[in-house]
């Protein structure tokens, strides 16, 4: 079989997967689930678990499709449920992630479904002890959640399991090693799977097909396409484990994973790509690709500063190039001494018009600021990305990366507001005497606020426990053998099972509260006579206050390399980092601060009422780590400056930044190639490796759309001439979709973000 | 001693060698109206930009780890010269505190001789060969502009040839035969076609489209090269 048709074959399954308007497999799942819950009832719950998921897997229906050069997929373990890619979906109706059976709320009647199943379905969920303790969590902080002065949730998915010694020793003999006899029984479950689909291909006449699945997972693979058979399998698998919506298991080094399979038998970079692509299409599900946030990582360096990039690295961006699917996200590492090979490659994807991008990490930087955390250095390259852009220990960290969200900006309108909300003048919070003398309030607005998120983040590190407290009745005894977690379940809510744990803690609104102090200083500073008004501009929405709005606007704001800004910036991340890492987890880890915030700053800024920073009440908060769009327009070496004032060692849960980017400013350069060197000259290496700026941890992670808002909105009015066939691809946080399959309001976040002005060079 | 902007950002090697913390400073004595920072030509004195030569360089300094492959400080404008002795101050203090100056200039100052000790590149922009045409189309003499450029002969000297088609593309020889006079062994010339980028910045915008056709453009090109005058593009 040609190279060319081998990815014929990959083009037509993506089209074939894209066609599939029904994702009816985890609804199917949850039925045999409910069904062994009874008929293991005498078992222990992990144990009771691992039958369960061999009952899947001999049960599940299972097909293979004749364009399929391997068997498997995650379908049935995703519903049509990701918010952000339902165009139905609006800011204003936005209710969470939490709410275990709102999955229910995603399947229609139909395929021998019938509504009173449904409902059936989800009234027995309801009345689980799972859902009940997480109902019981939400009771508690239904006050604080409502408005999300913070969130929390259980954290399924968002990891990265380490399948590389199944692939290498097979299945079977990876058991025998195992003591624990749970997690030798779910690992059953893939032989189990293997053997189905080896008969189907049989039947088929997929002879070659049915004598690879013969030997993976069950045996050790010895070629690439053993390995990636093996690979699709063992992640069936886990994603089956926690259906539905396991969003964010992450692949992590994918090159350094296959490398030595496709070295074993000296197979081409061509034909490597070529078999790379079934991979990619493997992790898009359904018409709108809804398996999210799944994310493989090429390139990097190992403990002595040497270069990881190898064959497969390039293989697979050619395949990736050539595919440009919505999913899986692509990230990649760099640091001093990455080849301007990686570069010159990647120069096609950030300058071809509605072509992936993939997301950017900086390996020295983020060395230290892992080794700063405790993490072992023989460790350190193993760290990857699981879902955007949190940087977890492949198959040992199960981090909880989502499990709370707090939102600063909230926390300084409560502050202010004397505990009233701007929004519904609801009492949210106990009065702090704000309205008292408002100047001296304002004086002490620093002290008040930071009293205030020590307060909170209490209260949420204490709900967020309270999610993995719940989620620990649900056992994952396969996952757990991925994550070298031999003895015990990794969700053991008394007991750590992985090498490293920890729970992450998503921060919103850095600028917008650190504009707001400067913008009150200057108030006070300036026009100590209108303090007074502060309170109640903020309350009418800077209606009738125009004038006060145009002066707090007019205050120095982050991104702009302005000392004053800057610093309030840096100080804030700071004390807010500290506070959220003094919180203890359920094992009594810390939590991770992370600045990132995918799409919720539009969510939560939609409940935040006008800032002192002069902007409007429900409108999107600044995003990670990034000024408030529009705050900055100085270019983008200004802001890259403003942005060497954070702690980046303190961000160890990760961040979120992004820069848009005009093309124009690389027209001199001819090549994809001479433009990626450009991009790693201009835009990569004054942010990473700066050698000014070499005394401090340097920023970790970027992402970039490179484009304009003509361009985009060009492509909304007009898609079938600019995206023909349908997919046009952007980044979005940590993940990159179908521009057009995005809800609206998304689309037009992508547009206003671009900030051009912020990044001119 | 205060010094007035109205921009400044950072580009890399389009105003000067490498990364670049570019100031526009505020006030123009030509009326150019084509101009693509119409916000920088009045002179008037607005106190929110006004901003201490000291503080400007300790920006500046605060700004090093930008200033890779060569880069530093360009004055630009509006016309940088317009504030004489601002500019000469911030040049002497910026060379002072070892950061690589540039301006780009139209070279209409007849002190700006005074300057080029303390600029490490030096930009004009050449707008037309004709005195007479020069003075309609930007309002000043080019006497001076030619003299400035005369007296940086044997040093650095980047030129730009503003081309406006319909106003000065059909003088290539005029341009060269100026040019072929002069010692350009340390000049470089650059062609910078007619755009429209200010547009959207005037009330009204009152000049007919100049663009310049690629043949001529190519022309200018093949005629430099010709020369011996070494063409580059920023």
């Amino acid at each position: 079989m040609t190279n060319e048709h081998i990815t014929q074959m990959a083009n037509d399954l993506f089209h074939e997967e894209r066609a599939r308007t029904r994702l009816d497999g985890w609804f199917f799942i949850k039925q045999l689930q409910r069904r062994c819950h009874e008929e293991f009832a005498h078992l222990p719950p992990q144990q009771r678990a691992a039958e369960t998921l061999k009952v899947v897997a001999r049960e599940l229906p299972l097909s293979i499709s004749k364009n399929a050069m391997f068997a498997g997929t995650q379908r049935d373990a995703f519903a049509r449920s990701y918010a952000l890619i339902n165009p139905a979906f609006e800011v204003e109706s936005f209710a969470g992630y939490c709410d275990p059976t709102a999955v229910f709320g995603d399947i229609t009647p139909g395929e021998g479904i019938t509504q009173e199943e449904i409902d059936d379905a989800r009234r027995y969920e309801k009345q689980g002890a799972y859902a009940k303790a997480l109902g019981e969590v939400y009771a508690d902080v239904e006050n604080l959640t409502g408005e999300v002065v913070f969130f929390v949730e259980q954290v399924t998915g968002h990891l990265i399991p380490d399948f590389r010694p199944m692939l290498e020793h097979g299945v079977v003999a990876f058991a025998e090693k195992v003591q624990n006899p749970a997690l030798k029984a779910a690992l059953e479950a893939a032989t189990i799977l293997a053997g189905r689909y080896a008969e189907i291909a049989r039947k088929q006449g997929q002879g070659k097909l049915a004598q690879v699945l013969e030997r993976v997972p069950r045996h050790g693979a010895r070629t690439l396409r053993e390995a990636l058979q093996s690979y699709m399998l063992l992640w069936q698998v886990m994603c089956l484990e926690q259906a539905p919506n396991p969003f964010a298991f992450s692949v992590g080094n994918a090159d350094r994973i296959f490398e030595p399979y496709r070295a074993a038998e000296n197979l081409d970079r061509e034909s490597a790509a070529a078999l790379f692509k079934h991979l990619l299409v493997f992790y898009n599900v359904g018409d709108r690709s809804w398996a999210i946030s799944q994310n493989l990582i090429i390139g990097g360096k190992d403990i002595d500063g040497s270069d990881l990039t190898n064959t497969a690295s390039f293989a697979l961006l050619d395949a990736y190039y050539d595919m440009n699917l919505p999913q899986p996200i692509l990230s990649v590492k760099l640091h001093q001494n990455t080849p301007d090979e990686l570069y010159q490659s990647l120069g096609r994807f950030f300058f071809t018009p509605g072509v992936l991008t993939p997301s950017l990490f900086n390996d020295d930087a983020m060395f230290q600021v892992l080794a700063r955390a405790g993490v072992e250095e023989a460790d350190l390259p193993d760290y990857s990305i699981a879902g955007c852009q949190e940087p977890l220990i492949m198959g040992r960290d199960n981090a909880n990366t989502t499990n709370s969200w707090l939102n600063l900006a909230k926390i300084l309108e409560l502050c202010l507001n004397n505990g009233k909300s701007l929004i519904t003048s609801k009492q949210i919070a106990e009065p702090v005497g704000a309205d008292a003398n408002p100047p001296e309030a304002l004086s002490n607005i620093r002290k008040t606020f930071y009293a205030a998120v020590e307060k909170y983040a209490a209260i949420m590190a204490n709900a967020a426990n309270g999610c993995s407290r719940a989620l620990s009745q649900l056992p994952v005894p396969f996952l757990s053998a991925a994550m070298h977690c031999d003895e015990i379940d990794m969700r053991d809510p008394n007991k750590q099972g992985t090498k490293y744990n920890g729970s992450g803690c998503l921060i919103h609104g850095l600028a917008v509260v650190a504009d707001s102090f400067v913008a009150i200083d200057q108030l006070l500073a300036e026009r100590p006579e209108d303090a007074d008004k502060l309170i109640t501009a903020l309350q009418n929405d800077f209606t009738g206050y125009e004038d006060l709005q145009t002066f707090l606007l007019a205050a120095p704001k982050f991104g702009n390399h302005i000392e004053i800004a800057d610093k309030e910036a840096a100080d804030v991340a700071s004390r807010v980092a500290d506070i959220v890492a003094a919180q203890k987890n359920y094992l009594g880890n810390a939590f991770r601060p992370d600045f990132s915030t995918p799409s919720t700053h539009l969510l939560y800024g939609y409940w935040v009422g006008a800032t002192p920073d002069g902007r409007k009440a429900r409108t999107q908060l600044n995003y990670g780590t990034d000024p408030l769009h529009g705050d900055a327009n100085q270019g983008m070496g200004l802001r890259t400056l403003s942005s060497f004032t954070l702690p980046y060692e303190k961000l160890t849960g990760g961040y979120a930044s992004h820069y848009g980017i005009d093309p124009k400013y690389f027209a001199d350069a001819k090549t994809h190639e001479d433009k990626g060197l450009a991009f790693a000259k201009r835009v990569v290496a004054p942010l990473f490796f700066n050698e000014a700026n070499a005394e401090k941890v340097s920023p970790f992670y970027l992402y970039v759309n490179v484009t304009t808002p003509e361009t985009l909105r060009k492509v909304l009015a007009n898609p079938k001439k600019y995206a023909p066939s349908g997919v046009y691809v952007m980044r979005i946080h940590g993940t990159f979709v179908n521009f057009l399959d995005l809800s609206p309001a998304i689309q037009q976040d992508i547009i206003a973000r671009l900030d051009l002005e912020s990044t001119r060079l | 001693m205060q010094i007035y902007t109205f921009q400044q950002g950072f580009n890399y090697s389009q105003d000067g060698p490498g990364n670049r913390l570019v100031l526009h400073l505020q006030g123009c004595n030509m009326r150019c109206p084509w101009c693509s920072n119409p916000e920088g030509i009045s002179v008037g004195a607005d106190a929110k930009s006004a901003r201490e030569t000291r503080e400007l360089t300790e920006h500046a300094l605060r700004c090093k780890p930008m200033f890779f492959d060569g880069g530093g400080v360009t004055l630009t404008g509006g016309e940088p010269t317009v504030q004489f002795d601002a500019v000469a101050h911030l040049l002497r203090e910026l060379q002072a505190a070892g950061i690589h100056t540039c301006i780009e200039t139209n070279g209409t100052h007849p002190k700006l001789p005074e300057l080029y000790p303390h600029v490490d590149h030096l930009i004009i922009d050449f707008k037309h060969p004709h005195d007479d045409a020069h003075k309609r189309l930007t309002g000043q003499s080019n006497a001076q502009v030619k003299a400035n450029i005369e007296a940086a002969q044997g040093r650095q000297l980047h030129v730009r040839f503003i081309l406006l088609h319909g106003h000065n593309t059909h003088l290539l020889d005029d341009y060269i035969g100026y040019f072929t006079q002069l010692d350009t062994s340390q000049m470089t010339f650059e062609l910078l076609p007619y755009h429209e980028l200010g547009r959207g910045k005037w009330d009204k915008y009152a000049f007919e489209p100049a663009f310049v056709p690629d043949d001529t453009l190519q022309a200018f090109k093949q005629a430099l090269k010709h020369a011996n005058l070494k063409e580059i593009t920023t």
